[in-house]
């Protein structure tokens, strides 16, 4: 059955819109890695919000189970990713991404 | 409106949180304002009609991973961020125009109506058979293309998808050939989209028909099933379905369906869910209360969430009498929308290619993190400590005297060398 579309699916495409343009910008600007994760957090969850208002606008349960293939995808990724910070915190005592720029051990 | 304004709160609760996360100097607050933004974000899906993915959002996102963060956070004790210069002077001003930029396509996409955000067209029409005549097993011929082969009397085939439009039905023996016999029942059926059809073959004695059983499979309400009855049997004018009620109360019957014509359809009931009832079904018009029902539905079970039809068929026994028997055929209606029960069938019909993989990645992850974050000193071995090799005479060799004796003269050398030493 497909609930009443109250909002329209327009602004949650630009709220996720939005929120993904925030995660990149601190992708991009902030120099602490594990900042850095929790921006790509928040772009995979807006990236999750658009998928889900689509799914309502189209009334198939599709776009949910890509959603939750994501989520699952982001924990596997948030597994290894704070490993290898925490890896790379014991090498150099530090996780400023700047400092890391050589493939040296 | 109420929906739109909640939504503008929620949403500009989102994006601060966001952006407190992406200025706040201390890693610990950045995970909690980001909390609050994945908080803002189930809310959205619930409003979306997702209550299972919102509440996995919570539990997993909100719960599992941030506190995976935290943890790091306060292992590393690196929750201090000191902005530095950046390694690329360029990079924020750059960054800054991308962004716009994205943004400016996305609105530019969204007002432009580039975004297909028409509603779907409804599903294809689908249609099934149900065979409840008197008469051995059938093939079905939709426009005289095979639509079901060799269905048996009592058995309902799958739902089928087919374009909409006009159907001719012919129903032949199974295993006869279209082309030389003449069809055993003849039928018609009008597809429209959206529509669900069971195709009810009934009929005995040479009085066959094909009835379309509109059917609606939308979700039901709470703890409901749906009820309907065909009467199959040509030679009964009437029926009616009756609730006996209890057996000690002759007068608490309730007439459910009434006036059940050979071959029509009646109106579907919306009923309470029940285990193991007893239905009747008599001949309508029936003055004697007392009367014995023609035939009775026994345990009846009607389950939430089910379209029920029931149907009185003739059968013929062995002996070549004619009986009447009840036939019922429970179909689930579809999930609700966003439920578990929706996204799990999804998942493990369409996507279980997808999560075998997603969960072999995930084995990978959790291998993966072990192997990174293991110890390095444990790798290291050991320096070797050098073997010291022992002469082969030892003192218990020396002692005993067995080892490396030859002959006497080995012996008396080994001796003359312990006196002297």
């Amino acid at each position: 059955m497909e609930p009443t579309v109250f909002v329209p699916t327009d602004l949650y495409v630009m709220l996720s819109a939005v929120m993904f343009v925030m995660g990149a910008m601190g992708v991009l600007l902030r120099r602490n890695a594990i900042i850095i994760f929790m921006s790509v957090e928040l772009m995979l969850n807006s990236a999750n919000l658009a998928l889900v208002a689509f799914a309502r606008q189209w009334g198939q349960v599709d776009g949910q189970v890509f959603v939750f293939f994501v989520m699952t995808v982001a924990a596997a990724e948030v597994a290894v990713g704070l490993a290898l910070i925490v890896a790379i915190f014991r090498a150099r005592k530090s996780i400023n991404i700047d400092e890391m720029h050589e493939m040296k051990g | 409106m109420t929906e739109v304004i909640v939504f503008l709160i929620v949403g500009s609760i989102a994006i601060a949180s966001a952006a407190m996360m992406l200025i706040s100097q201390n890693a610990v607050h950045a995970a909690i304002y980001l909390v609050l933004n994945f908080i803002c974000v189930a809310f959205f899906f619930l409003t979306l009609g997702a209550p299972f993915i919102s509440l996995v959002q919570i539990a997993v996102y909100a719960g599992a991973i941030m506190v995976l963060f935290l943890f790091v956070i306060m292992l590393l004790g690196a929750e201090r961020v000191t902005p530095g210069p950046g390694v690329l002077p360029w990079l924020p001003r750059t960054a800054v125009v991308l962004a716009l930029v994205f943004l400016l396509t996305i609105g530019g996409a969204l007002s432009s109506g580039e975004i297909n955000l028409q509603t779907p067209p409804p599903p294809a029409p689908q249609v099934r058979v149900i065979h409840a005549a008197e008469a051995p097993p059938v093939d079905v011929y939709l426009n005289n293309q095979l639509f079901a082969a060799g269905v048996d009397f009592r058995a309902a085939t799958d739902y089928q998808p087919l374009a909409p439009g006009e159907y001719g039905v012919t129903v032949f023996p199974a295993g006869a050939d279209p082309a030389t016999e003449a069809p055993a029942i003849l039928g018609d059926l009008v597809l429209v989209e959206g529509d669900t059809v069971s195709m009810v073959l009934l009929g005995a004695d040479g009085v066959f028909q094909v009835t379309d059983l509109p059917e609606n499979l939308l979700p039901t309400e709470d703890d409901q099933a749906r009820l309907t009855l065909i009467n199959g049997l040509p030679d009964v004018d009437r029926v009616d379905l009756v609730d006996p009620g209890l057996p000690s109360n002759p007068n608490d019957d309730e007439v459910l369906i009434q006036n059940a014509g050979f071959g029509e359809t009646v109106e579907t009931l919306p009923l309470e869910a029940v285990t193991d009832t007893r239905l009747d079904v008599v001949i309508s018009g029936g003055e004697d209360e007392e009367a014995e029902p023609l035939v009775s539905f026994r345990s009846l079970t009607l389950e939430k969430g089910t379209n029920n039809v029931l149907i009185v068929a003739p059968e013929r026994l062995a002996d070549g009498r004619v009986r009447i028997v009840p036939l019922h055929i429970a179909t689930p209606t579809e999930p609700l929308y966003g439920s578990p029960q929706a996204v799990a069938a999804k998942l493990f019909s369409t996507y279980l290619l997808p999560f075998e993989l997603v969960s072999i990645l995930l084995l990978v992850a959790m291998i993966g993190a072990i192997v990174m974050t293991r110890d390095v000193v444990l790798q290291e071995r050991r320096p070797r400590r050098p073997i010291v090799r022992r002469p082969l005479v030892g003192p218990m060799a020396v002692s005993t005297l067995v080892e490396a004796v030859e002959d006497e003269e080995d012996v008396e050398t080994v001796l003359t060398t312990e006196a002297g030493g």
